[in-house]
């Protein structure tokens, strides 16, 4: 009954040794297929370890993947599908899987027991960080990451259903089937890649034909039906709230495939039914962790799916009837009173001890210890298991389970087919859908006798991935451990990537027993995401490298490309720094550059990034009286006028100019940093502060393309561009106008005469569809003036230069006083903010205040981040005066300039006091002067 | 001074691959009408006599006789006009006046039309919500790769995408790759 095509062979290699195997196989089942039994070395004791199952239960065999320089650590080569050209190594040994000189570890076991690190390793202290963990990781652990970036790709995506079915096995075909059926739209997640689950492993009869019959036409119906949908290799990882499920999809294991390897979904579903089956656990008996021991499940799903027999003498060790369809030649039910006392066999099982003293030469010794229904992921809606003593199992806690969430087949506790059946169809007929017929089957009753581990001073394994055994668990009881949750971290039970699948009960139940406890008592350990290991790529997406997040792109960006930019992120947006031109030896050249010409005829620079907001209705002037601490409902239509804006708790939070064009509509300008903060602050205050104002926002920010055009020739410059009929002169446009006008014959423009620089400015804004053409055309026209575009680093330079707060001075720790613009909060009215900017700390006379700062030595630059202190003081925190905020070098003044905070600041004009910097070591002696290096009196933006 | 020429986002885009086919759209105005305080009815009324059909319901968007009008917030709507005129809202406002606030929005969107076959096996990689159970008359604003779009479902597997302008690019840089994952497999 083997599922794999024996006419597709498989090329692969194993630790470089060449192999071969069929379409259908995993890696695992190719590799005993081939007689390589031995897999991997155990975590601690470097035990040589074969598969002890077949799925995602299995602990032992976890591989590496390779690709071209990359590897892939700890995959399961019992869930890898085998690929042409698979490279897969083994992991965690040294040199070789067959001889790991690590390996001991193992003789000296006795002194590696549970907590062994932490009591050894604590002299002297500094070491361990350093010295003994780093060596403990080296020689201890599971697979190495490379450190490389990873050259694949990812997505996500997100899905939507009526009910998410998580597993393809009988319970999960039998509900998907009679939700299909029933019209709903349905997702089938089976984390293997074929759907079947136990049937394609069991000799199971179903209708009276083989299971497999009926496995395929259910898969021919679903796959019929366009409202079902069945994700292959797809493993619900996690719920989380609101009815989201997280599932990986892998579309391959091959690293280097072109296209998503892997797809995170993200679904949406009304309701699921997990149907995840349950995994068979070991018996915890001495040496049991031999190559050839495993789970009598692993032994038939490789005999009967794959067609590959794991042994030529095969023992069967069993405490319940389900293990009873093992192909096996010896049968030892401990129900009898017999059971394993210990193994032989190094590198592969050779035999097995009784404890009448038998000895039975077998290399293969399929046990069952009975079966852990997969409830993980009731545990993730905070469900708690709870114990079921006629099963021997916990199950799901259906009283403390959403309703959201059912649970069918062996996740329940129906082991026997016909119970998944009529587990299926009682939760069809609860969810309301057509349970259609009942599949016929047959079978014995399930019949369990708990038996967890056989007593003895030798080692009995219980976590096979981590290397814990009874003792181990005993020992942290000793210890004082006996929380399940405390010997879940004292020993490590449960952890990594199977997640205690095989050995979280058994683990339990010694731990029980030393307690003297029941296993109800005892409990379980609460399971969280991630089910299966995702990769963090997978989390990732697409969203790496050029993807990892968008950009913006100005309307002069391509211009400014094609002439020497360079550009800087702004948030998302990529701004023109500064531009560099031929002969150019550094940055400083090209900002200097460009702020003399500004400064000496004209530069232009595109604002577009600046936060554009529309306010409409006959309460925007009210609505800014508001958000502002001026006043704007008796700005006059035509004029702007800068404001600032506070924080509820009185801090500033954003300035920049609004423009009124009519009775109803203002204009606001926001900061390149605060646009989407400030707009939702408004937005907040319009429809909850002031719900009743008849208010309108709408951005506008993409909407236009703005450029400021700066400079004693701006006018003229722009002269050239407005049409005629809108006269810009001095007296018809003043400083602070604004106007709806048109330019280059027609085209559609709003002008606002603003500065930023401290020169004669205007900003020019058309529709975006414009932006290119128009500084194409502003630079075209500028020629005869010798104009430049000039970048942020300009900008900054200049209003560094004019004494303009920008973000370093907004720093979210300032208020309207410290900026030096306490005169500004109207007296005559509320505002957002304004009560709590009051407060006794934030108005102190000798609080901080805006100054400018010089070196006084004006060969030394400044630097950004000093700390003041007074000339005589000590250097320390104690006597910390203010700092600097921001610092330029001053093209116009041909020294350096800064803008700070220092304490009584206003008053201290002339003071002489050190810009102490440990970060730089570099501390400079600095005169306190005015902010407004450049045309203070403003002369320059009246002209 | 010779007349500035106007672009389009997305240069004329027009990209056909196994199953899909983007293309920019292109010849309409987008202008946002947000209803003044109290003025609902008049509004509807006016929007009738205006543009002829009902106003659309939240998540929705209805055909006039100069193209389509969505619902994109509360009291707010973005109506498609066919007219090409870059000062549609001013020429608009007057039958408006004190009962909606007119913006144009033409050039902050970038609109690109999806479709074809393979269109929900893109989008679900790229848009949060359940596209293959809307009906061909819903839009909503809503997010892709980080950027806040505008998805409006056209046909049975035609949707129009509008990103903001200045994220245009990046945009499509992420909706072909996730174009080539989809067809790659």
């Amino acid at each position: 009954m083997s599922l794999v095509d024996e006419t597709q062979k498989l090329n692969f290699t194993f630790d470089g040794k060449a192999y071969q195997g069929h379409a259908g196989d995993t890696l695992a089942s190719a590799l005993l297929r081939s007689g390589v039994k031995l897999v991997g070395r155990s975590f601690k004791y470097h035990r040589p370890r074969g598969f002890l199952g077949a799925g995602t239960d299995d602990p032992n065999g976890l591989v590496e993947i390779h690709g071209k320089d990359v590897c892939e650590p700890n995959r399961q080569a019992t869930t890898i599908k085998l690929f042409e050209g698979l490279d897969a190594k083994s992991q965690n040994r040294s040199p070789s899987l067959g001889f790991d000189v690590l390996a001991i570890n193992d003789w000296l076991s006795p002194f590696l027991s549970a907590g062994f690190y932490y009591k050894t390793f604590m002299w002297p202290k500094a070491f361990w960080e350093k010295v003994y963990e780093p060596a403990i990781r080296r020689a201890a652990g599971l697979g190495r990451l490379i450190q490389e970036p990873d050259p694949d790709h990812y997505d996500k995506g997100f899905l939507h259903c009526d009910l998410l079915i998580i597993g393809g096995g009988p319970a999960g075909l039998m509900t998907a089937l009679n939700a299909g059926r029933s019209g709903k739209r349905v997702i089938l997640a089976n984390d293997d890649f074929e759907l079947g689950g136990r049937l394609l492993s069991d000799p199971i009869e179903i209708d009276d034909a083989p299971a497999l019959d009926w496995v395929s036409k259910t898969i021919v119906e679903l796959r019929s039906m366009d409202h079902v949908r069945v994700l292959d290799r797809t493993s619900v990882y996690g719920v989380f709230d609101h009815g989201i499920y997280g599932a990986l999809e892998t579309k391959t294991d091959k690293i280097g495939a072109p296209g998503a390897r892997m797809v995170l979904w993200k679904i949406y579903a009304k309701s699921s039914v997990l149907a995840a089956g349950a995994t068979e656990r070991p018996i915890a008996f001495p040496n049991n962790d031999r190559p050839g021991i495993m789970l009598a499940s692993a032994v038939r799903t490789f005999q009967n799916r794959f067609g590959v027999n794991c042994g030529n003498a095969t023992t069967l060790f069993f405490n319940n009837n389900n293990a009873l369809s093992t192909i096996s030649d010896v049968q030892i039910d401990v129900r009898s009173g017999r059971y394993v006392i210990d193994t032989s066999g190094r590198k592969a099982l050779n035999s097995i001890t009784l404890n009448d003293g038998t000895e039975i030469s077998t290399d293969c010794l399929a046990m069952s210890g009975g079966w852990n229904p997969n409830v993980h992921l009731t545990c993730h809606k905070r469900s708690r298991p709870v114990w079921n003593e006629e099963r021997a199992c916990f199950l799901p806690d259906t009283a403390t389970l959403p309703p959201e969430m059912i649970v069918v087949g062996a996740a329940n506790g129906a082991f026997t087919i016909s119970e998944v059946f009529e587990s299926a169809v009682t939760a069809s007929i609860a969810m309301d859908l057509n349970p259609g017929k009942t599949p016929k089957t047959q079978g014995p009753n399930f019949e369990i006798q708990p038996f967890w581990h056989v007593k003895s001073k030798k080692r009995s394994w219980v976590d096979f991935q981590n290397d814990v055994t009874s003792k181990d668990i005993t020992l942290a009881h000793q210890e004082g451990f006996s929380s399940v949750e405390h010997l879940k971290r004292y020993t490590t039970l449960g952890m990594a990537t199977d997640q205690g699948r095989t050995s979280n009960v058994v683990g339990l139940a010694v731990l029980a027993e030393a307690t003297g406890k029941t296993i109800a008592e005892t409990g379980t350990t609460m399971f969280r995401p991630p089910y299966t290991p995702v990769p963090l790529g997978a989390f990732a997406g697409a969203h790496k490298g050029q993807h990892f997040k968008p950009t913006r792109l100005t309307p002069s960006h391509r211009y400014a490309a094609e002439n020497g930019a360079v550009f800087v992120e702004s948030g998302y947006w990529k701004r023109t720094q500064w531009l560099q031109r031929p002969g150019e030896q550094g940055w400083r050249d090209s900002v200097d550059r460009e702020v003399v010409t500004t400064r000496s005829s004209v530069g232009i620079c595109d604002v577009s990034t600046l936060g554009k907001i529309d306010i409409q209705g006959q309460d925007s002037g009210k609505f800014l009286n508001k958000v502002y601490v001026n006043t704007f409902s008796t700005l006059k239509p035509g004029r702007c006028r800068y404001g600032l804006m506070l924080r509820e708790d009185g801090i500033a939070m954003d300035d920049g100019t609004s423009a009124r064009l009519s009775d109803s509509h203002y204009v606001m300008t926001t900061t390149t940093a605060n646009a989407v903060s400030v707009f939702r602050h408004l937005e907040f205050a319009r429809q909850c502060l002031f719900p009743d104002m008849d208010v309108h926002l709408i951005s506008t920010t993409e909407q236009w393309a703005q450029y400021s055009i700066a400079g004693p020739n701006a006018r003229r410059l722009l002269q050239k561009l407005v049409d005629q009929e809108h006269d810009i002169s001095n007296e018809a446009f003043p400083y602070m106008a604004c106007a709806n006008i048109t330019v280059c014959g027609g085209t559609r423009a709003r002008l606002f005469r603003l500065s930023f620089s401290g020169e004669l400015a205007y900003e020019l804004a058309v529709p975006r569809r414009y932006g290119d053409a128009l500084i194409r055309a502003l630079m075209k026209e500028g020629e005869e003036f010798g104009a430049c575009l000039y970048g942020t680093e300009a900008l900054g330079a200049m209003r560094i230069e004019k004494g303009h707060a920008a973000g370093n001075e907004l720093n979210g720790q300032t208020t309207a006083t410290h900026l030096g613009l306490g005169g500004f909060v109207s007296k005559k009215k509320d505002c957002i903010g304004k009560v709590l900017s009051q407060r006794e700390g934030l108005i102190d006379d000798n609080g901080l205040r805006l100054v400018g700062l010089k070196s006084v030595d004006p060969n030394q630059n400044l630097t950004n981040g000093a700390h003041f202190i007074n000339d005589n003081d000590p250097r320390i925190a104690e006597h910390d005066q203010g700092h600097m905020s921001s610092v330029a070098w001053s093209p116009e003044l041909h020294c350096y300039v800064g803008l700070g905070f220092l304490k009584g600041g206003d008053k201290r004009m002339g003071d002489e006091l050190w810009a102490v910097d440990f970060v730089r070591d570099h501390h400079v002696k600095v005169k306190v002067v005015s902010p407004h290096f450049v045309d203070p009196d403003g002369e320059r933006l009246r002209v | 001074m010779s007349k500035l020429l106007a672009q389009t986002p997305f240069g004329g885009l027009e990209k056909t691959f196994d199953g899909i086919k983007l293309k920019e759209i292109s010849g309409f105005e987008i202008v946002s009408l947000a209803v003044a305080k109290g003025q609902s009815n008049a509004f509807a009324k006016t929007f009738r006599k205006q543009f002829g059909g009902n106003l659309p319901e939240p998540g929705n968007w209805t055909t006039t006789k100069t193209g389509k009008i969505l619902w994109t917030g509360q009291s707010q709507y973005f109506l498609f006009s066919d007219e090409v005129d870059e000062r549609l809202d001013k020429t608009l406002q007057a039958p408006f006046s004190d009962i909606a606030y007119l913006t144009l929005q033409t050039d902050g969107w970038a609109p690109l039309e999806i479709s074809g076959p393979k269109t929900h096996d893109v989008l679900e990689r790229f848009i949060p919500l359940d596209l293959r159970a809307w009906e061909i008359r819903q839009g909503t604003r809503t997010s892709a790769h980080h950027i806040g779009v505008i998805v409006i479902k056209t046909g049975a597997e035609t949707y129009q995408l509008l990103a903001p302008t200045s994220s245009s690019k990046t945009f499509l840089e992420a909706l072909d790759h996730i174009i080539e994952n989809v067809l790659s497999v």
